[in-house]
């Protein structure tokens, strides 16, 4: 399903920035090749045009290659646009990067959905929208077998509890957006 | 007169605190925005594309 608009290319230098250091080292495992998927990925992207959403574009391959055991759908624009037309909260957030947690869904029932998402969208430098999601896949593979990872969330990237005030006041947190 | 500093200082110390206090609320909310996790909105989002893998219209991308 996906277009040649969608399709990874590799990226530019000029859209290449360094990892930061508030990226977690992930730990040291042998990783089983036949372990079930973490997570169902998904790209809404009704295919605006601008920066942050082509650097996206072009950085697909390295989603697929860091997380190669989860499936990853993308859909089309006509197909995104479907989606945001039926869900306009959606509008102006896209490219939005939606992660199911299906372990959530094992643990708890089919009926309920757990996961979380990345909306892209909203960034206007595609630098640091790249680095927003290098950061978001590091969060995930350091977290892959997690059992409550939507708290880590809440804890990590929401900066809540006091520690995380203090590192959003000390400007931990305006380095990402 | 010392009274009055007194005042002038913890009007100020006050400021400073709910200016803090909001700057911090602002850059969370900022946070929230960009990854979240899914909320009732998202979950009819999740079952749409659900329904979409069901049916065969998108099926898991494989890089070339």
């Amino acid at each position: 399903m996906a277009t040649d608009a969608t399709k990874p290319r590799p990226a530019t230098k000029n859209t290449s920035v360094t990892v930061t250091s508030e990226m977690e080292e992930a730990p040291t495992r042998s990783y089983d090749v036949k372990e079930l998927p973490r997570f169902q990925f998904f790209l809404i992207d009704s295919g605006w045009i601008g920066p942050v959403p082509e650097l996206i574009r072009q950085n697909l391959g390295m989603i697929t290659h860091l997380h190669d055991n989860d499936p990853f759908y993308i859909l089309s624009s006509e197909q995104s646009n479907q989606i945001l037309k039926k869900h306009p909260h959606l509008i102006g957030k896209d490219p939005i990067l939606l992660a199911r947690d299906l372990h959530g869904s094992r643990m708890t029932g089919a009926t309920e959905y757990h996961g979380f998402h990345l909306n892209l969208g909203i960034m206007k430098d595609p630098e640091k929208a790249l680095d927003v999601l290098q950061h978001f896949l590091n969060f995930l593979a350091v977290h892959r077998k997690s059992q409550s990872i939507e708290s880590k969330i809440r804890q990590q990237l929401h900066r809540d509890g006091f520690e995380g005030a203090i590192e959003v006041l000390r400007g931990g947190a305006e380095s990402l957006i | 007169m010392n009274s009055v500093s007194d005042i002038i200082t913890s009007a100020f110390g006050i400021l400073l605190l709910a200016a803090v206090a909001y700057e911090l609320k602002q850059r969370r909310k900022r946070l929230r925005e960009l990854y979240n996790v899914l909320d009732a909105e998202d979950k009819q989002v999740v079952a749409d594309l659900d329904e979409m893998v069901k049916h065969g219209l998108i099926t898991p991308y494989t890089p070339h």
